[in-house]
């Protein structure tokens, strides 16, 4: 048979190919880093990343975080967190030059700028503030983010927001609160133009407010290509003189995490829109080793509070001593270091420093290292009350966790630890994200199809009532029994209402003790009862480019995304 | 392979019978995907409302917020109900409004589509160009170190995953070249440089399992016809080898890879959920992982029907052309 012998093929096809993919890369070839400068200046354009597409584009009933990251640049506020110093916690104007508290702390007047405007040129004024406020408290409309304040203030008919004169704007809250600012400060209460919702109904999709020029804020809308990036650049009528310093910002949307380090990496990306991503604690030191000095990591408090549900309407959880058991025996020091690099916070029940310090925390039963002699004897008595419940063997349960972030690893090492110290063991399911709320969501009416869960919960603000409505409270977000015994609202109804900061952490403190055992001395006194283990209080990360200047880390990842106080160091 | 001797008459008459039992099935099967994906769609456990409401880091809202959002969405109602509801505005053109979106759904599709369509032709072009003369010289050079280098390439392919190759893809470019393709998609009428480099390389992780495949197809397919009688003769003519491998046996080796390429054309939708994720591609890949994640019903059932659609459209078209090619299937 006659062979045909073409003259080396291979080379001849691959020479091209690998010609052409070598220009299209060469094509792209990113520009050299400049040298940096300490004043602000004003120029240059930003690539962020985005961890997700924005459902909506406006806070409406949303609760939305990679909504917020997209339409806060948009859109003033009436009072804001300071971005530009370090403390960002504190509250200072935004759309108003002042406001005076009276009424023994029950009515605020926000007094607003007068050269504030639309993008269409319409000035900015008390109707819009009012209109807007009004929207986030009309009790027919789901409460979101946006409308958290409306649980300290009156009704809109009783005065709850209402107009003085086209400059100035009263609010009335039922009751004086130290809590209600912080909601109203939040990135999530925006105000809009009146008489383009009026036209449009809503601004929920993009195209509306670029149709409108409907922006108020710092930058406008530009472009916005839905799931892969939007595009904002200057607003010149911004009533901050001087502000924004960047020409403009491109937020790509990238949701896979190696593609998002890999971005990086490549110099594509100079920083990320908010310190909520897709990557672990782990990925993101791992990033910061392999960059160098590139980028800056910015570690935020611990806001997120990590923990482990257990359905008290289900045996054998539904024994308070149970329940105390698994508190007492989980390693919360081996659970930080495998799941969290050992990064996160003491598992303190309100935020670590707003009632207990770290440091106090960390002394209590349950949280103290196991490897003590009072660790030792937490899982003593943990081993006593299993028995004391009828338990001493330990059962088999089933551990729930949503196939989201770390929860299934979290639920990993819980089972081994429980397993090891407590008899307590079973089987792990791990749930798609949607289909996992779906199933705690089952305890809320009836006994729920689940036993025990591992699942977190983002704080809004530093305050214990977005802890106490999180978790503690009947209805809140992560108390799927609806478990609340009567000290528990009484002692909130309590809190909420004092405005000495000391008198109530002191109420706290009483709150604190029913909820969890705090003696180093004795664990057998205190938690009397609770339906959620915090494990610990996982930070946040920021990740920005070392030539990104004017970045303050937010206390939440709930606010800080308005960015008219950064600007670039190396122009 | 088209029958020579056949009378045209004949000819057309059979092709004719073919066809109509071919679009025949069009319609039957078009409706089953479509009760398919609406049926799963309500027994997969998860609530849209509850989606919407929870948000990502977790929403703040009431049970009568979750009745209410159930209500205006739609779910409270009988699955009947909501299908015919549905099916009825399929026929339409109307998907109905996405969930999450809150807008019409095939208002977000309209621009993915294209850019879909686009990654999957430009990979199954590519998966083409490189396969075909790799199978064709590993053929006409069995058990030389091509030959070897080839097999173990298709062995490779086939083997790993596309996630994986893609993955690797952009490890390589970052590590040799410290370059990406660039972030935030353009289209090919608006840049084309620009659209080449985000696209050549996802299609071309895309193309890594559709390559091998049609390699191997190809290398088989070619080492058949080189033992046929036809090509000892067309030799013995004295014809160039290169046009006797072209034309006598290229030509003939085509049938099976036309089918194949065909069937991975389709195939490559599937595929593009991946890719497009990982490159940062806006179609319709993209916003189904999306849209499964927010149980965003309306917008799955869109796009699972619609690329059903075009599966079921390109194997009748393969279908035909094979027929119209092929004698012995339509007589089948």
């Amino acid at each position: 048979m006659l062979m045909p012998r073409p003259p080396r093929p291979t080379f001849r096809f691959a020479l091209p190919v690998l010609t052409a993919l070598w220009l299209l890369i060469a094509a792209a070839a990113p520009p050299s880093a400049t040298a940096q400068s300490t004043q602000p200046k004003r120029g240059g354009t930003v690539n962020m990343s985005a961890y997700a597409d924005a459902e909506v584009w406006e806070p409406l009933g949303s609760g939305s975080l990679s909504s917020i990251q997209a339409y806060s640049q948009l859109f003033p506020q009436l009072v804001e967190y300071d971005m530009t110093v370090k403390d960002t916690s504190q509250i200072v104007c935004d759309l108003c030059t002042e406001w005076e508290v009276s009424n023994g702390g029950r009515t605020f007047t926000f007094h607003l700028v007068k050269n504030a405007k639309w993008g269409d040129g319409t000035p900015i004024t008390a109707d819009d503030v009012v209109f807007s406020l009004a929207r986030y408290m009309d009790p027919k409309v789901p409460i979101g983010r946006s409308g958290l304040f409306r649980n300290y203030t009156r009704p809109v008919d009783e005065g709850g927001v209402k107009k003085i004169d086209d400059y100035t704007v009263e609010m009335n809250l039922s009751f004086a609160s130290g809590a209600f600012l912080q909601f109203l400060a939040l990135d999530y209460v925006k105000i809009l133009p009146k008489h383009i919702l009026e036209k449009e109904g809503d601004l929920k999709q993009a195209e509306k407010i670029i149709k409108n020029r409907a922006w108020g804020g710092p930058f406008k809308l530009d472009e916005y290509q839905r799931g892969n990036f939007y595009k904002v650049s200057r607003n010149e009528n911004y009533y901050k003189e001087g502000k924004p310093y960047l020409d403009g910002i491109t937020h790509f949307i990238v949701v896979d995490s190696g593609r998002l380090m890999s971005s990086f990496q490549a110099g594509q990306l100079d920083m990320m829109n908010s310190g909520f991503s897709n990557l672990t604690p782990k990925e993101y030191l791992d990033l910061r080793d392999q960059m160098g000095g590139e980028i800056v990591i910015k570690e935020l408090p611990g806001s997120r509070n990590w923990g482990f549900m257990m359905n008290v309407k289900k045996k054998p959880f539904s024994d308070p001593r149970v329940r105390k058991a698994v508190y007492l025996a989980i390693d919360r020091q081996e659970l930080n270091q495998l799941v969290e690099n050992g990064t996160a916070a003491p598992a303190c029940v309100f935020m670590p420093g707003f009632v207990h310090t770290e440091e106090e925390c960390l002394t209590w039963p349950g949280i103290r290292p196991k490897d003590t002699p009072g660790g030792q004897q937490d899982l003593k008595l943990a081993k006593q009350l299993m028995q004391e419940a009828g338990y001493p063997n330990g059962f088999t349960t089933t551990f729930e966790a949503r196939q989201v972030g770390t929860y299934p690893d979290t639920c990993t090492v819980i089972k081994q630890q429980l397993e090891k110290t407590l008899g307590i063991t079973g089987p792990i399911r791990t749930h798609e994200s949607a289909a996992g709320y779906a199933l705690y969501a089952t305890s809320r009416q009836g006994e729920g199809n689940w036993d025990v869960a591992c699942q977190g919960e983002g704080m809004t603000v530093l305050d214990a009532d977005a802890v106490m409505g999180g978790l503690y409270l009947k209805g809140a977000t992560r108390n799927y029994t609806n478990w609340e015994p009567p000290i528990v609202r009484e002692l909130f109804e309590k809190q909420k209402v004092e405005p000495d900061p000391q008198k109530r952490r002191e109420i706290l403190k009483e709150l604190v003790q029913f909820l969890v055992p705090t003696d180093p001395n004795d664990p057998t006194k205190g938690y009397a009862d609770n339906h959620w283990i915090t494990l610990f209080w996982g930070r946040f990360f920021w990740m920005v480019d070392k030539d990104i200047q004017g970045f303050n880390g937010p206390q939440t990842v709930q606010y800080g995304f308005k960015h008219d106080h950064l600007w670039r160091g190396d122009r | 392979m088209v029958c020579m001797g056949e009378e045209g008459g004949e000819f057309g008459k059979r092709m004719r019978e073919y066809a109509a039992k071919r679009i025949g099935l069009f319609v039957p099967t078009v409706l089953l995907i479509t009760i398919i994906v609406f049926v799963v769609m309500r027994l997969v456990p998860g609530d849209p409302a509850l989606a919407i409401l929870e948000g990502e880091g977790g929403g703040v809202y009431t049970q009568q917020d979750l009745a209410n959002l159930r209500a205006e969405l739609g779910t409270d109602r009988p699955i009947v109900v909501q299908y015919v509801d549905w099916i009825g505005g399929v026929i339409r053109g109307d998907f109905g409004d996405s969930l999450w979106f809150r807008s019409p759904v095939m208002g977000e599709l309209n621009s993915r589509i294209p850019v879909t369509v686009e990654l999957a032709v430009l990979s199954t072009i590519l998966a083409v160009l490189i396969a075909v003369p790799f199978g064709v010289l590993s053929a006409i050079k069995p058990n030389s170190l091509l030959d070897y280098a080839a097999r173990s390439f298709t062995l490779v392919g086939i083997a790993i995953p596309q996630f994986f190759a893609a993955i690797i893809l952009i490890l390589f470019l970052v590590k040799a070249f410290g370059w990406l393709p660039p972030l935030g998609y353009v289209r090919l009428w608006d840049a084309p440089l620009t659209n080449l480099q985000q696209m050549i390389f996802p299609a071309l992780a895309l193309a890594f399992y559709e390559m091998a495949f049609i390699a191997r197809v190809t290398r088989s397919s070619m080492m058949e016809i080189l033992q046929e009688d036809y090509m000892r003769t067309a030799r013995a003519k004295g014809l160039v080898e290169w046009i006797v491998l072209l034309r006598h046996g290229l030509k003939n080796a085509l049938l099976p890879i036309l089918t194949i390429s065909g069937w991975q054309f389709g195939r490559l939708f599937g595929g593009t959920v991946i890719i497009e994720t990982i490159f940062l591609i806006p179609g319709i890949g993209r916003i189904l992982i999306e849209s499964i994640f927010h149980r965003d019903f309306p917008m799955i059932q869109a796009i699972i029907v619609i690329v059903g659609l075009f599966i079921v459209t390109i194997n009748l078209l393969v279908d035909l052309l094979y027929g119209w090619l092929d004698p012995r299937i339509r007589y089948s």
